[in-house]
């Protein structure tokens, strides 16, 4: 049943709506990106705004990711908030000078007498057979790397709250969305990203982790897409009489430690899904998070679920055997208790 | 392209056609060898990463 006041949205929608929103009370945000203005942006996250705030306030770029961001960090530290879009994170590679030398740095380099206020929009993600210059997550990537702060939502209430406080926050913040969960017709969907998203503007705290399931057996802990493998993982093994907590990172930079300590305090032991490699990232982090804290807290040795350090394959049965799923994890499970 | 190879003398209108449809039925015979290939196997995701 729908409730009459509900207003579901996708992260698409939501991300827009929450752009649209600053633009119209702060005249020093604007978008810049490869088919961001006219087309709305790839995955919709600027769609419908652009008619508003035509060609001046949301530019349509060339294919030149390290001119325009680059531009975006002059801007910046100029004054202006920037959103700006590279449209698939696997094409870090031919700007990760713009945004790693100076977009992240430039605040430290100047002792704090230049902020760095931009947000760096970025699709993550596979699923589709896009293979491997499209369909990575790298989420270990950015956010190993000192002065950005990054975020990855799982849903469209906190996709909007996130941009919000991103084009706001004085430091520069890469928001990670996943493609799997923008709603976009032509790309299939996560039905559990669409959710009730208030109109009104309202910010998320960026750093603060959320406990999206309660339970007291294991913590699965993910991000984005690996949240809704986690909450279907979490439903079938209640009907085997596990009780399973979910916890959704929301922002892994800060990374909201003490969540993720609480809840493993709590259930003892510990799966993280994670869509990125496994190797050096977010479910290393996530582990020793807990294990150099605490040792004593845990009744049986971590798992992970991760992507396998290879690159993304072309072929569907080959890439959705490396894929997390609901499945893995609930293995991954039963694999703990084994041993 | 080709109405400048032409008109520089660099081939002929036969040499440009033949090259034309080898081109075509390679890349068509290339389209057939892949449907009707079978999947591969899932686990060799994991092979060929290094040399």
């Amino acid at each position: 049943m729908t409730a009459t006041n509900e207003r579901k949205l996708t992260i698409a929608r939501a991300m827009a709506e929450a752009v649209a929103q600053e633009m119209r009370i702060d005249p020093s945000v604007f978008v810049m990106g490869e088919d961001i203005a006219a087309l709305g942006g790839v995955y919709g996250n600027t769609r419908g705004i652009f008619d508003e705030f035509v060609s001046v306030r949301i530019r349509d770029t060339p294919i030149s990711e390290t001119a325009f961001i680059g531009a975006a960090v002059g801007a910046a530290q100029d004054g202006m908030r920037p959103v700006v879009e590279l449209m698939f994170v696997d094409f870090f590679g031919v700007c990760f000078d713009a945004i790693y030398n100076l977009m992240a740095k430039n605040t430290y380099f100047s002792g704090g007498s230049f902020k760095v206020p931009m947000v760096l929009m970025t699709s993550t993600g596979g699923g589709y057979s896009d293979a491997g210059q499209h369909s990575q997550c790298l989420y270990g990537t950015f956010a190993h790397l000192p002065g950005m702060k990054v975020v990855c939502p799982s849903n469209a209430y906190d996709a909007k709250g996130l941009m919000t406080a991103a084009m706001r926050d004085d430091s520069p913040v890469v928001y990670m969305y996943h493609k799997s969960l923008q709603g976009m017709g032509w790309l299939a969907t996560e039905p559990g990203a669409t959710v009730h998203t208030p109109e009104e503007s309202y910010m998320l705290e960026i750093g603060k982790a959320k406990v999206v399931r309660e339970g007291s057996d294991v913590t699965i802990v993910s991000l984005g897409m690996g949240v809704h493998h986690a909450l279907k993982a979490a439903a079938q093994m209640e009907a085997d009489g596990v009780s399973a907590e979910v916890v959704d990172l929301v922002s892994l930079v800060p990374l909201d430690r003490d969540t993720i300590r609480a809840s493993v305090a709590k259930t003892g032991r510990r799966i993280v899904v994670d869509e990125d490699y496994m190797s050096y990232g977010v479910s290393g982090e996530v582990i020793a998070s807990v294990t150099e804290h605490d040792i004593s807290v845990l009744k049986a040795a971590p798992k992970r679920v991760a992507y396998p350090d290879v690159p993304i394959p072309y072929a569907r049965v080959m890439e959705q055997f490396c894929l997390p799923n609901p499945d893995k994890i609930i293995a991954a499970y039963q694999g703990m208790n084994a041993a | 392209m080709r109405a400048k190879m032409l008109a520089d003398g660099i081939a002929t209108e036969a040499e440009l056609d033949a090259i034309e449809a080898e081109s075509v039925a390679r890349v068509e015979a290339a389209i057939t060898f892949a449907r009707e290939s079978a999947d591969p196997a899932p686990e060799d995701a994991l092979t060929s990463v290094f040399a």
